[in-house]
């Protein structure tokens, strides 16, 4: 049975699902039901190192950047294959063949062009972050951000960190203001 | 404190913790060409109505069971916490333009729509939400949820909606909608329709969304007589202020003006007489003449006006009425009143009429008069002035003879 994270909360998928692979992170959200321009949610994922900066550049993965250099974190763009059903995006990470400076994987969601269409998270429903055994569609564990989000454009809905030999998930819900390039400088990457 | 678009705010972590909020709905300007009604839903967790006792509107005020009561003219709610049945998590709070689609309206012709979210014990205001409609192609609009989360309840401003209106709205939340007054033609008199030969049987009829406005003096609709007869037919009388200098809700929290309802009657055996404040005449329902005034509802939401309620199981036992509104203290003002005369009557569309013409040199207005043409009830507009009741009789031959009297 999966566990409901709250916001903060962590749990070891390492623990979960001992021999852990490959982990598949799908984040998800409802669409627009009133009239009017709909949701366009990005989700990125940024392998970070010990001191919360990207390892390169190109360890910033999202739309126009699907994979890390080492190839273990995927972004499988908008899931329109039945994969992972409900999911909006998935990322999938190989865990053996991260490159061991990355200390963490934090995954971000921004709603392209939030300003001038006015709209932020607090508009969007249902919204969520669930990890998976890739192999065998096992949901570990699932955060419901819904009720943490309000004026933010740009949420962190959570991280995967490496605690001594283990990988954690943790539920983090922290809005951002200035959308996707404004956490891409913060976390380090070099925008043109 | 004002809320944005898709921002929350908790109403019961406070101490003490309201046990009723009350929504109020103002716009600018006010006095708008557009025709704007408000409606609750009531949710379960799956974002849908129980079923159609979960829409509150103006063909349904109040929630089944209670606790959400529509009022002032539907520009409030009043929303009691710990009466809203367990299985209800959202309470959505809604505005939409009658017939706004066809007549080319929109919210954009506005400037402002805004929500005051009130602690109604105390009245201290615990949030507002101003929302811009400027460009709004929306003729209904969402304007915000007040849903549970754990142990409290809060409050969401929203302002999205759709362009379709009330029945896309209504939809939404799984309202099985009969009539979209947007899209069919408009509704022909019910008198104009055959007679069911018998009475419908299914139990769960689609909810009426139409409304009916009497927009002339002198015009007139036939409410059909049903095999069952006529329920209870509530005429009320509801205004505001209008215009005041005490902000933007000062159309809701004071009344310069006062009004009173009351109504002349005839039966069919001929006896007639008044039914009203002056004299405390106040009727009754079972007894001749099975009209009785009531002050205020009976929910108690004072803001809801004044309302007349007619006994229909005896509409055969009536000849006529005229009802009318008085202006017992003070200058006459009735341009300041607003005042709607609305009449509901089970399975039958909501009439609605308008104060829309004004002689402030007069106490009395003649609003409505209800006949008995074979067993149907024939509803037309009147709004004429009188200086007094003697001169009301006079125009509309109930034949009384009158006294000086008072209401104390």
């Amino acid at each position: 049975m999966a566990i409901s994270l709250q916001k903060g909360g962590n749990v070891s998928l390492s623990k979960q699902v001992p021999g852990l692979k490959k982990v598949r992170f799908g984040l998800g959200w409802d669409l627009r039901k009133t009239d009017g321009a709909d949701f366009d949610l990005d989700a990125s994922a940024f392998v970070l190192d010990g001191n919360g900066k990207v390892l390169s550049d190109q360890h910033f993965v999202f739309y126009n950047n699907p994979k890390d250099p080492s190839g273990a974190v995927a972004h499988k763009g908008d899931n329109r294959t039945g994969q992972g059903e409900g999911d909006d995006e998935v990322i999938e990470i190989e865990l053996g063949t991260m490159p061991p400076t990355a200390a963490k994987v934090a995954f971000v969601v921004t709603i392209h062009d939030a300003e001038a269409r006015k709209q932020n998270f607090g508009q969007v429903g249902n919204a969520y972050i669930r990890s998976l055994n890739a192999e065998g569609e096992q949901e570990i564990a699932r955060y419901d951000l819904s009720e943490d989000s309000s004026t933010e454009t740009a949420m962190i809905f959570g991280e995967l960190y490496r605690h001594n030999d283990e990988w954690k998930f943790k539920a983090i819900g922290q809005g951002y203001a200035g959308g996707l390039a404004a956490v891409a400088r913060d976390y380090g990457v070099n925008l043109g | 404190m004002d809320l944005q678009p898709g921002q929350n705010i908790s109403l019961t972590q406070r101490q003490p913790a309201p046990a009723t909020i009350e929504i109020a709905l103002a716009w600018e300007p006010t006095n708008t060409a557009l025709a704007i009604d408000s409606s609750a839903f009531a949710l379960t967790g799956q974002g849908k109505v129980r079923d159609d006792g979960d829409f509150v509107f103006y063909n349904q005020p109040a929630l089944a069971g209670g606790g959400i009561q529509r009022a002032g003219d539907g520009r409030a709610f009043a929303v009691t916490l710990t009466a809203l049945p367990a299985a209800i998590e959202r309470v959505v709070i809604a505005l939409t333009i009658d017939q706004g689609r066809r007549r080319g309206q929109s919210f954009g012709q506005l400037n402002q729509v805004r929500a005051e979210i009130r602690d109604a014990g105390s009245q201290a205001v615990l949030a507002a939400f101003p929302l811009s409609t400027k460009m709004m192609a929306e003729t209904a609009l969402i304007v915000g949820e007040l849903y549970r989360r754990n142990a409290e309840w809060k409050f969401r401003a929203v302002g999205q909606g759709f362009v379709g209106g009330l029945a896309p709205l209504a939809r939404q939340y799984g309202v099985d909608v009969a009539d979209d007054p947007d899209t069919a033609e408009p509704p022909p008199p019910p008198a104009a329709q055959p007679a069911p030969a018998s009475p419908p049987a299914a139990p769960a009829k689609p909810i009426r969304l139409e409304k009916i406005t009497l927009e002339k003096k002198g015009s007139s609709i036939s409410l059909e007589k049903k095999n069952q007869g006529f329920g209870e037919i509530v005429v009320n009388l509801n205004w505001n202020q209008g215009g005041g200098g005490k902000g933007f809700f000062g159309r809701l929290t004071s009344r310069k003006v006062d009004l009173d309802l009351g109504c002349l009657f005839k039966l069919r055996d001929g006896r007639a007489g008044a039914v009203q404040a002056l004299g405390n005449s106040f009727g009754s329902l079972q007894q001749p003449p099975y009209i009785q005034l009531m002050g205020d509802d009976r929910s108690g939401a004072s803001a809801a006006g004044e309302f007349l309620r007619i006994n229909g199981r005896h509409w055969d036992e009536l000849d006529r009425l005229v009802a009318f509104a008085l202006i017992y203290k003070g200058a006459p003002n009735w341009s300041e009143t607003d005042a709607v005369v609305t009449i509901q009557t089970p399975d039958q569309p909501t009439l609605e009429i308008r104060l829309d013409s004004h002689r402030n040199d007069q106490r009395m207005c003649a609003l409505v008069l209800l006949e008995n043409q074979g067993g149907n009830i024939k509803v037309t507009k009147l709004v004429e002035y009188f200086q007094d009741h003697r001169y009301l009789d006079q125009a509309y031959h109930f034949g009384l003879r009158w006294v000086a009297g008072s209401k104390d």
